[in-house]
């Protein structure tokens, strides 16, 4: 699990912004505009997140399109499901008494 | 107590469903697989009936003994086991009670478990026990999200 994905999130404009990529990509002048921030700062948040790795950038025209990055979205599913791994462990130790008979 | 979440997991073991049940409830056979290392189990007392009560010694790799201590809710053998587990603090009392529901299906000689853990009650010192069961990391997010909007 990788601790920049959490600091970035752990910011609740950067949270909002996440929210608002979840349905679709937008440019940085829709969010400034949905979220009732000013561009300027709208767009330092974005750069935190594409810097975590959590957004893509895609440039067209003058104009630069936001989307979610799925990737580090499932580490986090995944590092999540993990603390289920004590039960994980006694199946395994279960599988290999069974298989020894 | 915090809103503790049902745990359910599901494993499909290549041995037939008495099989499985065996290694459940037979106290030689429990202790060879239960604890995942560096723990072991030590002494182990099974009462497999409707009300009989269980305890099992949990052992650490410093030697330390944690009894944990349980009733048999339900006994089908070979298809459905529920357990209720509560491990001892140094003084006897309970630090928090688990409900462990086991349903055993067999497919073509391979048997299936689903298990579902619950938490019945928790003690002030249960937290670091319950790791996995507090409410779930995505929905503190989606909380937290839902919260922030």
């Amino acid at each position: 699990m990788n601790a920049s994905t959490l600091i970035a999130l752990a910011e609740p404009n950067r949270l909002k912004i996440v929210e608002l990529l979840k349905g679709q990509p937008r440019t940085v002048n829709e969010i400034a505009l949905l979220l009732e921030l000013r561009q300027p700062q709208a767009s330092k948040h974005l750069r935190a997140l594409s810097d975590a790795g959590l957004v893509n950038v895609e440039p067209r025209a003058q104009q630069r399109i936001y989307s979610l990055n799925p990737e580090p979205f499932l580490q986090l599913e995944d590092w999540s499901r993990s603390f289920h791994s004590y039960w994980n462990q006694r199946f395994d130790n279960l599988d290999d008494h069974l298989t020894k008979g | 107590m915090p809103d503790y979440q049902p745990l359910t997991i599901k494993r499909t073991f290549n041995a037939s469903r008495q099989a499985v049940w065996d290694a459940w409830t037979v106290p030689e056979q429990f202790k060879q697989w239960y604890m995942p290392a560096p723990y072991s189990v030590g002494e182990v007392e099974f009462d497999v009936r409707p009300g009989g009560q269980l305890r099992v010694e949990t052992v650490s790799p410093d030697g330390a003994i944690q009894p944990v201590v349980g009733e048999f809710k339900v006994v089908e053998a070979p298809e459905k086991l529920v357990t209720t587990n509560s491990p001892l603090d140094a003084e006897g009392n309970k630090l928090f009670e688990v409900q462990h529901s086991f349903v055993l299906t067999e497919v073509d000689g391979l048997t299936t478990i689903d298990l579902t853990s619950e938490v019945v009650w928790a003690g002030d010192q249960a937290a670091p026990y319950l790791v996995g069961m507090e409410p779930g990391l995505l929905q503190a997010l989606d909380q937290l999200a839902a919260l922030v909007s």
